[in-house]
């Protein structure tokens, strides 16, 4: 039984969504999730202010959403998020280590991000949820952490729930999806992934 | 039912469980003033592991909890294919490699010990340990697996340290929770261990049940708590709701109570919102500090504790009611016995995390 609604694959040079390319990189300076921030037109003045595995969380989250044409059937704590990554916060814990090793001023602006779930909070801020939360970290992506996870926050009263893969730090290797207790894909939608076929398709170290 | 104890830990206090409990009975804290350890160089209060050092102390610990089991459950459990392990922690081996600080530990502890599942890493900022708990709880309620063993462990690191500091978030005392007086945490270190099973025959001595709980965000800010509570309102009464314990039957509540300002307001606020201000209450940090990722499961460890001897421990720290809400926090021991306990925990991220345990 596939429980996966939409999906979304975020790499350095393209970001597919249920199938389709929907942007790639314009011969713009901007990294990439700022090109993208911008011909989305999300303004949320907030993203600015993100790291980058906050940035590609919040991305990803919002073109999903828009894939799925908007979560608001659902209740404010009805949604979960199951996040994970090999890197925790690295990237940001690379930045904020040089703050007092080399600029000997450690940044609280830096420090703040130096968690791998504050994505989760900057998600749950942008759209006011209150539900369950995880973050796991694996070296390589783990469908029965995801499907897991889905299927006890189920049973905990959550009806959708939104995750994925977030490694940032060596290149965006970005793959969120969308579950939903109560809702399946129409039948035309044959060959859809479900959350194997989708890990395998996009990570072929899997 | 799912069953939990084989508890153990390591903090500043000692290397076992056993030789915590004298000395919490006796309200001594591990809590000591440190040369030059700060980010210019001043003296600071933290809760060191005497003779913990070394970028591998991290992995260290995992495996010395893992060996602690030994004499408390049937061994066969570790190895077993119907045993996940799970680890909660917020940067572990960071001082070995900042780029993956899991990575090695998780593999030196698997193959060490011949594990036959990959551990599984729960980071959620100071949630991390009860969030950890819960999800085996979940796990082993939906018959994924028959045991599970979650170990919590942070080590402190210059890292933590002056980015705690960059916040002005610690202390210039050791911590005083809930107090008038309280400014800040004070950062510590440890290890503990939980083992929970579908099975009450593994366990060496009797355990106790663990009926689950839930998380909620607080939708409102990554590194400030909530001003209304709104997360840990939630997460408490869902975990009521779904464990079905009506609330006037918990009888102690294991908060978690850093010594900001703003979180022990916050969850004073939580807590007269629920109905639970006169709930007996205590913060554990007045002891061995906030050890972050830790911090649930090694606070679940001493709750186990006080349910076993029936003693409530004195919140550290605390003389003088410094929230706006009050609370009815221990200021001495107290004998008595408990059947049903509340622990909760709320972190940065804005996340919140309940569970209820029970006595069998």
């Amino acid at each position: 039984m596939n429980l996966v609604t939409s999906y979304c694959h975020i790499s350095g040079e393209q970001i597919e969504a249920d199938g389709r390319v929907v942007y790639r990189p314009s011969g713009d300076d901007k990294p990439f999730l700022d090109q993208v921030y911008l011909a989305a037109q999300l303004e949320y003045p907030k993203y600015h202010k993100m790291d980058l595995l906050s940035k590609a969380g919040f991305i990803g989250s919002e073109l999903l959403k828009a894939q799925h044409g908007g979560l608001s059937a659902y209740g404010d704590d009805e949604i979960g998020l199951i996040f994970a990554n090999s890197e925790s916060s690295c990237d940001t814990d690379g930045k904020f280590e040089a703050s007092y090793l080399q600029t000997h001023a450690p940044s609280p602006s830096l420090f703040v991000y130096t968690l791998p779930n504050i994505v989760m909070g900057e998600i749950a801020i942008r759209n006011k949820w209150y539900g369950e939360g995880i973050f796991g970290i694996f070296n390589r992506p783990d469908t029965a952490y995801y499907s897991d996870s889905a299927m006890t926050m189920f049973a905990k009263g959550m009806k959708a729930v939104l995750g994925g893969w977030l490694d940032v730090h060596n290149g965006l290797d970005v793959l969120l999806f969308l579950m939903e207790r109560d809702r399946r894909r129409a039948a035309d939608s044959t060959g859809y992934p479900d959350l194997e076929q989708l890990f395998e398709n996009k990570f072929n170290h899997i | 039912m799912i069953y939990i104890g084989a508890e153990n830990l390591v903090s500043p206090l000692g290397n076992n469980l056993e030789e915590h409990i004298s000395l919490l009975e006796q309200n001594i804290s591990g809590i000591r003033s440190f040369e030059k350890a700060g980010f210019h160089g001043e003296d600071l209060y933290l809760a060191r592991i005497p003779g913990l050092a070394g970028k591998l102390s991290f992995r260290m610990l995992l495996a010395g909890a893992l060996r602690s089991l030994k004499g408390d459950i049937d061994e066969t459990v570790i190895t077993s294919g119907r045993t996940l392990v799970l680890i909660s922690s917020t940067k572990g081996e960071l001082a070995n490699d900042l780029y993956r600080p899991f990575s090695d530990a998780v593999r030196f502890l698997a193959d060490g010990f011949g594990l036959a599942h990959t551990p599984w890493v729960i980071s959620n900022a100071c949630i991390s340990g009860v969030h950890a708990i819960n999800t085996a709880h979940d796990l082993l309620g939906a018959g994924r697996y028959e045991h599970a063993i979650v170990i919590g462990c942070d080590v402190l690191s210059d890292f933590v340290i002056f980015g705690f500091q960059s916040l002005f978030a610690i202390s210039d005392m050791p911590c005083r929770p809930f107090d008038k007086d309280r400014n800040g945490v004070t950062l510590g270190e440890g290890c503990a261990v939980v083992v929970l099973s579908r099975s009450a025959g593994i366990f060496r001595s009797t355990p106790h049940r663990v009926l689950g709980g839930t998380s909620s965000n607080d939708a409102n800010h990554i590194s400030g708590p909530s001003r209304t509570g709104e997360g840990l309102c939630r997460t408490v009464a869902r975990t009521l709701q779904r464990t079905g314990v009506p609330k006037e039957e918990i009888g102690y509540i294991s908060a978690h109570g850093t010594g900001t300002v703003f979180n022990d307001e916050m969850e004073a606020i939580a807590f007269h919102r629920l109905g639970l201000d006169e709930v007996p209450l205590n913060s554990m940090k007045g002891y061995f500090g906030h050890t972050l990722g830790a911090a649930g499961v090694m606070e679940c460890v001493i709750t186990l504790q006080s349910m076993r001897a029936g003693l409530l421990y004195r919140s550290l720290g605390f003389s003088c009611p410094g929230t706006y809400r009050s609370l009815n926090i221990l200021t001495e021991n107290h004998r008595k016995p408990v059947d049903t306990v509340l622990k909760t925990a709320s972190g940065f991220g804005g996340c919140n995390a309940s569970l209820i345990l029970k006595k069998i």
